[in-house]
């Protein structure tokens, strides 16, 4: 009996699961048996044995992309292109094949667009790169992106313009511009760094010195692409590896794989989208550093008119106008179909989160140094505002906690209830964060009127939370300064069917 | 594949052996192409992509395939899983989805005793688009050993003797993970219908 009880388990099981075939494609021949070969070219190129050739002598010394700063990251994006250039000047004396490495270089000086992607080993997401050039091969203006992975924390999107530089930094809860000349005369000093010239003639010493050793591969096929394959020092004495992937027709470099850089890591460089016509939006971040400024200097004037325990989504777009994003937990949604609660994202990482339509919290984070003056409250403390001035302000702490992670603190509760940290329904206090071990869900609350320090194990990280003139505030602060601040509702949310 | 064949081909591929490559292709490039398929829908270019992100992520790291840890299948279907996963958050699918789940809300019957297997599923359900939209976004949160197993267990029909093959274990082994396998499942499944949050979160 129980055997077939579970027979029709199963079956029902696989009717249930085999929906998944609704639709489902049958494999497409013609594409797997090209995949084949572009898979098996890729196993080849990250083998050091493979892809023996005819060897020639010649100096490469190139990948010099160490990401151990935003800085350097922002830089080592901008120097790929001047790479791609080099690696063809360098082989140009070395390749004794039908194939003209003069051909390259000549499709070079009319490049004035490309669109770069940087995949780095175990990292599933590229950086990506966009750059534009003048007609005297200078550059104009470039776009780069940095994955979560590259700067830790959230992506950053750089855009670069007429001699400026503008950062939007895309978290839940944060969004920065700033203007960051620094950053930016970084940046293209590290460009000045690769400049070919200064580096060809350090190539030419290397070659001088018999350091570097190359093949080439020249298919009979134009639809292949000719392989050229450089092993060259490394400056921590190991040998590096790289294989450049040449279009016959176009003569441009498509690929370069790095196998073994200096940073210990693979890299893959794609280029593509060569001298396409720029979308102008690629190089703007959608908002200005003007448009921020003036958001955030009329924002309390505008939040007065509004109730934080009455006021719907329709209300605040009325007042704020419609936010930059929609998002919740890493996701963007569209205003048409938003779920239940949200965030909107507003200049300046000021943000609004919603539950069930109605306002549950606002306020900003900002980064310190990136501070840009506006959201005052009660009517003095402001981002980047010591906090013992709050203290003056507000009056000192009941309690200090620090250090706290653990149940034993009793500030770490177990909780099963829904809204994560939007729940001020039936609240404990507010909940900080949350996270799963193994496979129960964890939040922490904190209580109003104790400061704690080096929450979430991070030292200079403090919290705090009271009830200042009847309104329920919050701050976070960086090395004794705020650096978020937070007014959230005191009724509780209407429940609404 | 054999033990044997396994071996040879993860030797082969240390070395950087192009035919153990080719060998590995040939066995496999269908059948990822099919589960990948079958996670993300109809859309033969985006399956395309996944299917040569998967096999061109795994021509870098094969070098590092250690049999010790896994068959060349779980290694293989690991990298692809993450491909998969990586599509449906760039895809944001929340308006498919939240179509198929208030498709979901408006059906009459034991829907609970459906998913549990209790009952039987009205066969215009089981044909529909919308939930095929729901399995497949159950299926995809799944650790890819529980994605292998089901899928081949109960769209591929195959025994739990060959499956157990494919994945280096006994078949004692593979019923035992079936039913974990068949509860993740159906939890995912509800998770789904019902979009309970999983995501951990920190603000400050």
């Amino acid at each position: 009996m129980k055997a077939q009880n579970d027979q029709h388990k199963d079956k029902r099981m696989s009717l249930l699961l085999s929906a998944v075939d609704h639709g489902a494609n049958e494999p497409d021949m013609q594409f797997l048996d090209k995949l084949k070969e572009q898979s098996t070219a890729e196993f080849l190129a990250f083998s050091t044995d493979g892809n023996k050739q005819s060897e020639k002598t010649i100096p490469i010394s190139i990948w010099r992309i160490i990401m151990k700063s935003r800085i350097t990251k922002l830089a080592a994006a901008a120097v790929i292109i001047i790479i791609v250039v080099l690696s063809v000047i360098v082989l140009d004396k070395s390749i004794p094949s039908a194939y003209a490495i003069e051909q390259t270089i000549r499709a070079y000086e009319s490049l004035r667009y490309v669109h770069i992607k940087d995949f780095k080993q175990g990292e599933s997401e590229p950086l990506e790169f966009w750059m534009e050039l003048d007609k005297q091969e200078q550059m104009k203006r470039f776009r780069a992106y940095l994955p979560a992975w590259a700067v830790g924390g959230g992506p950053l999107v750089g855009v670069w313009s007429e001699g400026k530089l503008q950062i939007l930094g895309k978290n839940d809860n944060v969004f920065v511009t700033k203007r960051a000349e620094a950053l930016a005369s970084e940046i293209l000093n590290g460009v000045k760094n690769f400049d070919p010239r200064y580096v060809v003639r350090g190539l030419r010493q290397l070659e001088a010195e018999g350091k570097a050793q190359i093949t080439t591969s020249e298919p009979s096929s134009k639809s292949d692409p000719i392989v050229i394959t450089a092993k060259y020092p490394l400056q921590n004495d190991n040998t590096g590896q790289m294989v450049l992937f040449v279009d016959q027709n176009t003569k441009l470099v498509t690929r370069i794989i790095f196998n073994k850089s200096e940073d210990g890591y693979q890299h893959s460089l794609e280029f593509s989208d060569y001298n396409a016509t720029v979308d102008e939006k690629v190089f703007t971040l959608g908002v200005t550093l003007d448009d921020t400024k003036i958001f955030m200097k009329n924002i309390n004037a505008k939040l007065a008119t509004l109730d934080i325990n009455k006021s719907k989504v329709a209300d605040v777009v009325n007042v704020l106008g419609e936010p930059l994003f929609y998002r919740f937990r890493g996701k963007t949604f569209q205003k048409d179909d938003l779920p239940e609660a949200y965030t909107m994202s507003y200049p300046g990482g000021f943000i609004i989160n919603i539950c069930k339509n109605q306002v549950v919290q606002w306020g900003c984070q900002q980064a310190p140094g990136d501070e840009i003056p506006g959201y005052v409250f009660p009517d003095s403390i402001q981002i980047g505002t010591p906090l013992d001035d709050v203290f003056k302000k507000l009056g000192p702490p009941s309690k200090v906690a620090e250090g706290f992670g653990t149940k034993d603190n009793k500030i770490m509760y177990e909780d099963n209830t829904d809204y994560a940290d939007m729940n001020i329904n039936e609240r404990k206090g507010f909940c900080f964060s949350r996270y799963e071990d193994n496979g129960k869900e964890i939040k922490i609350y904190l209580d109003d009127n104790i400061l704690y320090k080096g929450i979430g194990k991070v030292e200079r990280l403090c919290f705090y939370g009271t009830v200042c003139n009847g309104k329920r505030i919050r701050f976070s602060f960086m090395d004794d300064k705020v650096i978020a601040m937070y007014e959230y509702r005191t009724e509780p949310i209407e429940e609404i069917e | 594949m054999d033990k044997n064949t396994e071996l040879k081909i993860a030797q082969g591929l240390q070395k950087g052996d192009r035919q153990a490559w080719l060998q590995l292709y040939e066995a496999y490039a269908e059948p990822v192409w099919r589960n990948i398929s079958r996670l993300v829908g109809g859309d033969s270019a985006a399956v395309a992509d996944l299917v040569q992100e998967t096999f061109l992520a795994a021509a870098r790291s094969a070098r590092n395939f250690r049999p010790d840890r896994g068959t060349l299948w779980v290694w293989l279907w690991t990298i692809a899983r993450r491909q998969v996963a990586l599509y449906y958050r760039k895809q944001k699918p929340e308006i498919v989805l939240s179509r198929a789940r208030q498709w979901w809300r408006t059906l009459d019957g034991e829907k609970f005793d459906w998913i549990d297997a209790k009952a039987d599923m009205p066969p215009d359900i089981l044909e529909s688009q919308e939930l095929a939209v729901l399995v497949r976004l159950a299926l995809s949160e799944l650790p890819g050993d529980y994605q292998t197993l089901l899928l081949a267990k109960y769209v591929d029909g195959q025994p739990a003797g060959q499956i157990s093959g494919q994945m280096n274990c006994s078949e004692v082994a593979v019923r035992s993970k079936l039913a974990r396998a068949r509860k993740a499942f159906r939890k995912a499944f509800k998770r789904t219908i019902c979009s309970m949050p999983k995501k951990r979160e920190v603000s400050i």
